[in-house]
């Protein structure tokens, strides 16, 4: 049975990507189910430090040069029962530097991994082999603090995996050009956001449009909400679900939030996971419901 | 994009979630939200507060909610989805409610059923007027302010025209009750507003001859049964129940409808006079009763309560 693949993004840097992954993982764990963490933040990754242990002797880049050729062997145990590690480039390599026969080759060997779930940790930035990565996980989770820059960035990311997914549909339907064509005229046409594309395109061509909007059906995102101190702060998952269904024709998920705590630089220093190191603290209550929630989406509600 | 759309709510939403959806859709698009940042510009989150504003105005309201969703029923598009998506362009196409089918998401106008062509709608099938309401279909390059004028024909010749409605339905069996003469081969149906409107038999076209279609069920006319009916002056328990059978309405698909519990209904056919509701609530169980099986609402209701009152009193 192929296993289900989580993957955090989000954008912009810093705002507890790596943080959420090993929490949200190590809940799993907790809850009896074994998981894999992927560092798949190329260049710079350092998800080994948030779950407090050393680089694995073999890292990702044996497997992308080829020295391995079973990802399995890469997945190194850790202290925490039931949790795999997986590390991120730690040589001079750079996602960009990733070719596309080596992408299609890690997501595959993605898939085949041992354990029932996958946690990607993606890296800042909306490069093509990133985008690929968030698309092809089952559960597309976006993390965002309630910061401006946070939040434009979000959008950013969510924008150009919402048009990599639209490519994406359309090489497989075989119907290029079509955006192309609606973009080089978007002013006259009054095109402005996503919906409007789709609106346009099915409009100029009704079957075209009618099975690219069955193609990117399953494009749901996840929206986490991270580092929340106020009120206006958990509302904002709410404005932020509107806006992705009146700008992308979408629907997206308030997934939750997580509280701004102490408790997470406290136990970074530590170099000690925080749901090991307070574990009866509200923010890992937090992180249980988060995962309860991913695990069961017919029983997804937002968190009010 | 209908209201409720525009709110983000399921057309079947009770009124409360109304109000939040209101309420979060305004924090959404007041000024200065940072959830707004870099998608809508300032002119963009105006209009879109201004068309939230104008949705809560009729969907925040009862009455004007209840003309509204005639409007959407007649104009057939309830069981039609279509991702509208936000555009200056076209602020107030009325559309369809939403449908969770993700196959049916994103689907543009050309599903939609122009009102302005003839037979496109099922207006003509009933012989009671439409409603002055025209739902405000309006193109893409329509101008806004057809929608204002559409709040303002709700406020008020809708109303109005219901009112008439009912008036007229009044007059009508006040007319059966004293003994007029009832066409034959006519019912009286409960329509989707459950305003009683007289249709002719004749009139449906997918019925076949001899039958008459009720909303919840299509039966054979049997001219005794109908005579018997029509001289009925006691509308007791047993006769609701002959006459629930004879239209060929199965208990359960009444409960769901009418949404009345199966115990009450148990109770109201079999004269249970210890197990019925509360005096208040019987009358409306009663009147939903009556219409669903095309039968006199105030009949029945007289006579019932007359009954029980005599039932009582012993």
């Amino acid at each position: 049975m192929p296993n289900v693949v989580w993957a955090i993004g989000g954008g912009k840097g810093g705002i507890g990507k790596s943080f959420i992954s090993s929490s949200l993982a190590i809940c799993l764990t907790r809850m009896g189910k074994p998981v894999t963490l992927v560092d798949l933040d190329l260049g710079s990754a350092n998800l080994h430090t948030c779950l407090g242990i050393k680089i694995p002797n073999q890292t990702l880049s044996d497997f992308v040069s080829g020295r391995v050729t079973d990802l399995n062997q890469i997945a190194a145990n850790t202290e925490i029962a039931g949790l795999k590690f997986i590390s991120g480039f730690n040589d001079a390599l750079n996602i960009a530097d990733m070719n596309r026969n080596a992408k299609g080759r890690l997501i595959t060997a993605l898939r085949g991994l041992s354990t029932p779930y996958v946690i990607l940790d993606l890296g800042a930035g909306t490069s093509e082999t990133t985008l690929d990565f968030f698309l092809a996980a089952d559960q597309k989770i976006v993390a965002v603090t309630p910061e401006p820059t946070s939040i434009e960035n979000a959008y950013r990311f969510m924008k150009s995996s919402f048009y990599r997914k639209l490519r994406q549909a359309e090489s497989e339907l075989g119907i290029q050009s079509l955006i192309e064509a609606a973009m080089d005229s978007r002013n006259q046409h009054g095109i402005r956001s996503p919906a409007d594309l789709l609106r346009f395109i099915a409009q100029s061509n009704p079957e075209a449009g009618m099975r690219l909007a069955q193609k990117i059906s399953d494009f749901q995102i996840q929206v986490l909400l991270n580092q929340v101190r106020t009120r206006q702060d958990i509302d904002l998952g709410h404005s932020m679900k509107s806006v992705c269904k009146k700008y992308f024709g979408i629907e997206a998920n308030y997934l939750g939030y997580i509280d701004h705590d102490n408790a997470v630089w406290q136990s970074l220093r530590k170099r000690r996971p925080l749901v090991v190191e307070y574990p009866y603290s509200s923010i890992v209550g937090q992180f249980m419901q988060t995962t309860k929630n991913l695990l069961n989406p017919t029983a997804l509600r937002a968190v009010i | 994009m209908n209201y409720y759309e525009v709110l983000e709510v399921a057309p079947d939403a009770p009124q409360n979630e109304i109000h939040r959806a209101y309420q979060r859709a305004k924090t959404t698009y007041s000024q200065d939200n940072p959830a707004l940042y870099s998608m809508f510009s300032r002119d963009e989150a105006r209009e879109l507060l201004r068309m939230v504003e104008e949705a809560y105005a009729i969907l925040g309201n009862h009455a004007l909610r209840k003309s509204y969703d005639d409007t959407l029923l007649k104009a057939g598009l309830h069981s039609m989805a279509m991702a509208a998506p936000f555009g200056k362009a076209a602020p107030m196409s009325i559309a369809t409610p939403n449908s969770p089918e993700p196959d049916h998401a994103a689907l543009p106008d050309f599903m939609v059923p122009d009102p302005s062509i003839p037979g496109s709608t099922d207006h003509q099938q009933f012989d009671s007027p439409p409603l002055s309401v025209v739902p405000a279909m309006s193109s893409p390059t329509q101008p806004a302010a057809q929608a204002s004028n559409f709040n303002s024909d709700v406020s008020g010749a809708s109303a109005m025209d219901a009112a008439f409605r009912r008036e007229e339905h009044f007059e009508s069996s006040a007319a059966e009750a004293t003994g007029g003469p009832r066409p034959q081969g006519s019912v009286m149906v409960a329509g989707d507003d459950f305003t009683v409107r007289r249709r002719e038999a004749s009139a449906p076209t997918a019925v076949p001859a001899g039958h008459v279609k009720l909303p919840l069920a299509t039966y054979k006319v049997d001219a005794e049964m109908e005579a018997k009916i029509a001289q009925q002056t006691v509308y007791d328990g047993p006769f609701l129940k002959m006459v629930r059978e004879y239209r060929g309405i199965p208990m359960d698909k009444l409960s769901e409808t009418s949404r009345i519990g199966k115990t009450y209904l148990l109770a109201i056919e079999g004269n249970d006079m210890r197990s019925l509701p509360a005096p208040v609530f019987l009358r409306g169980f009663l009147v939903q009763i009556a219409k669903h099986l095309g039968l006199d609402e105030k009949l029945v209701v007289g006579s019932y309560l007359s009954m029980v009152k005599d039932q009582s009193k012993k």
